[in-house]
């Protein structure tokens, strides 16, 4: 990823998606931040639908931040979407839930999520998720050129 | 000649039926055997081979021939008479007494059946089988004669005595039907109320583990708006919120750590129902202390909270056992009476093998009609404004010691405080186990 790249986040929480700016801030994530709130507006961004129908020139994201209790469609839901979309197939998805129930730590992984992460309690932890994906999937991991 | 005018073979012949009718009704756990071994009895009794059982239906208008000898086939179990005045079966069932016909081709009183005919009756006699007590007859017992035949009364004094007999039997088989009958439907009905509450229990259960899962996701996320914007604006804002603002930012925060208390404490409570933890013998003294710390850390001011050390070991699972006690201690210290300083004790003792912890206090105490609900989920004594708590915290220490192979209770005054007490498993058996791997090796 560059500093260019798209960061998608899934996120109907408005309160929790403010805290993940705010760390990405504090940390210097400078990726320009989507930020969809329910699985069908994930859905049309990524397969340019809906609202995204006529926007052909925007880039499709090159890492997908997913919350799994999400308004209309759910995070499993759009998971799928993601995995069977053409060029999408290959994006990194880490989920991002305030669940850790195993049996949907199990469903991600069998969607094809690539991380799962559990929405920590406090903001020092999470500055150091920001950190961490900071150094992970945007600066060492190399994704599928899009 | 004697006794009737009985001849000495005859009399002799009907002896033995009923000798072999006594044996047979004390063997046979049949009842369409006895009574087809009756009609075959009751025939050589009265010299004819054909006789049989006809049995009452419930509409009380029709009989069903049950049982019998000599007959073609199609008859038992099959052909049926109705009871009409003119058959002599419904004058020998409305009377009671015996009826006899010595010849049916020229019989004018009554009307007879034609399977009768087809099958070469040619004489007929009838005795009632009664049925048990208050109940109407059973049926009839009938023998037939394939030639005219003048069936005189020593004959039907003979057939009535069987037939008496024979009622007591029949009688013994409805009755030992009707037991069996509500047995079976008492079993059924224990089944289905069985069947019922494990349905009732399994459904609180995966209530209980929506609920649970519906408080981790749900109640955390506004938790963490809470404590996460609050400590931004600790950290971003402090000049612009100065030492008030400050100190009330850090009151969000504060509270904001209470309640994930909660949530982690009725997660707790949860996970506990549906885990086995592990008893082994360990001992408590570290576990009290880090209990009362974590109390003392909750608390505006600390108390009084006395440990008489050491404690013996106990069988627990030293987790378990740590949320039995804070939550213990936490009640112990929360429950004050206004204006007596607290003062909280813990310490042990053995009882017949078993070791006993105690956490006593000199709070409000608990009324004694009180003290086995406290134990109960959700449940709760006080208002939140006076004593705020999850009611869960009991529960905890109860459903906690029972996973342990324990026990828990209180034994409370109203005017003096509370003494709760945990019971653990006896340790004997392990503690002669563990002797070896204790000594220090050579």
């Amino acid at each position: 990823m560059n500093e260019l790249s798209i960061i998608l986040l899934v996120e109907d929480n408005p309160d929790d998606a403010e805290l993940i700016k705010y760390a990405f801030q504090k940390v210097g994530i400078r990726n320009p931040l989507v930020i969809v709130t329910d699985g069908d507006a994930a859905v049309d961004y990524i397969g340019r639908t809906g609202v995204y129908a006529d926007r052909e020139g925007l880039p499709l994201p090159e890492l997908i931040l997913l919350d799994l209790k999400l308004p209309r469609r759910s995070g499993f839901e759009v998971l799928s979407f993601v995995r069977q979309h053409e060029t999408a197939r290959h994006t990194p998805v880490v989920v991002l839930t305030s669940s850790d129930q195993e049996k949907d730590i199990c469903r991600s992984y069998e969607g094809g999520a690539n991380s799962f992460l559990v929405k920590p309690i406090g903001r020092d932890g999470l500055i150091d998720m920001a950190r961490a994906l900071k150094a992970y999937w945007i600066n060492l991991n190399h994704g599928v050129a899009l | 000649m004697s006794e009737a005018g009985k001849s000495e073979p005859e009399l002799l012949r009907q002896h033995t039926v009923f000798a072999q009718f006594g044996e047979l009704a004390l063997r046979s756990d049949n009842l369409d055997e006895i009574l087809t071994e009756s009609c075959r009895l009751v025939g050589e009794g009265l010299g004819t081979d054909l006789a049989k059982v006809v049995e009452l239906q419930d509409d009380g208008k029709t009989l069903l021939v049950r049982a019998g000898v000599g007959w073609k086939p199609g008859v038992v179990g099959k052909a049926t008479i109705k009871l009409e005045d003119d058959t002599s079966e419904g004058y020998a069932l409305k009377s009671g007494k015996p009826m006899t016909s010595s010849n049916i081709e020229t019989e004018t009183r009554f009307r007879y059946p034609p399977f009768l005919i087809e099958n070469g009756a040619k004489a007929v006699v009838n005795v009632i089988i009664i049925g048990g007590k208050d109940r109407p007859p059973y049926g009839l017992l009938q023998v037939d004669s394939r030639e005219p035949r003048e069936f005189t009364e020593s004959d039907t004094a003979f057939l009535s005595g069987y037939a008496n007999l024979l009622a007591a039997t029949v009688d013994r088989f409805r009755l030992i039907q009707e037991v069996r009958e509500r047995e079976a439907g008492e079993r059924h009905a224990l089944e289905i109320k069985v069947a019922e509450r494990t349905a009732e229990l399994a459904a609180s259960n995966a209530q209980l583990d929506a609920f649970a899962y519906t408080v981790s996701h749900d109640l955390r996320a506004p938790l963490r708006a809470m404590e996460g914007f609050a400590r931004i604006l600790l950290d971003d804002y402090a000049a612009a919120l100065g030492d008030s603002g400050g100190r009330y930012a850090e009151r969000i925060v504060g509270a904001s750590m209470r309640m994930e208390g909660l949530i982690d404490a009725l997660l707790g409570y949860s996970r506990l129902r549906r885990q086995e933890p592990a008893a082994r013998l360990v001992d408590p003294t570290p576990i009290v202390r880090r209990a009362v710390e974590e109390v003392q850390a909750s608390l505006e001011r600390p108390i009084a909270i006395d440990v008489a050390t050491p404690l013996p070991s106990v069988m627990a699972e030293p987790i378990v056992l740590g949320q039995v006690l804070v939550n213990l201690i936490g009640n112990a210290a929360k429950f004050q009476r206004d204006g007596v300083p607290v003062q909280v004790t813990v310490r042990a003792e053995h009882r017949a093998g078993r070791v006993r912890i105690w956490v006593e206090d000199n709070g409000l105490g608990i009324a004694p009609e009180h003290q086995e609900r406290i134990f109960n989920v959700f449940e709760r004594l006080h208002g939140d404004e006076t004593y705020p708590g999850t009611g869960i915290g009991l529960a905890i220490v109860r459903e906690g010691m029972a996973l342990m192979g324990g026990r828990a209770g209180v034994e409370s005054d109203p005017r003096e405080g509370s003494r709760f007490w945990i019971e653990f498993a006896d340790t004997a058996q392990l503690a002669m186990a563990n002797d070896d791997s204790v000594k220090p090796q050579s």
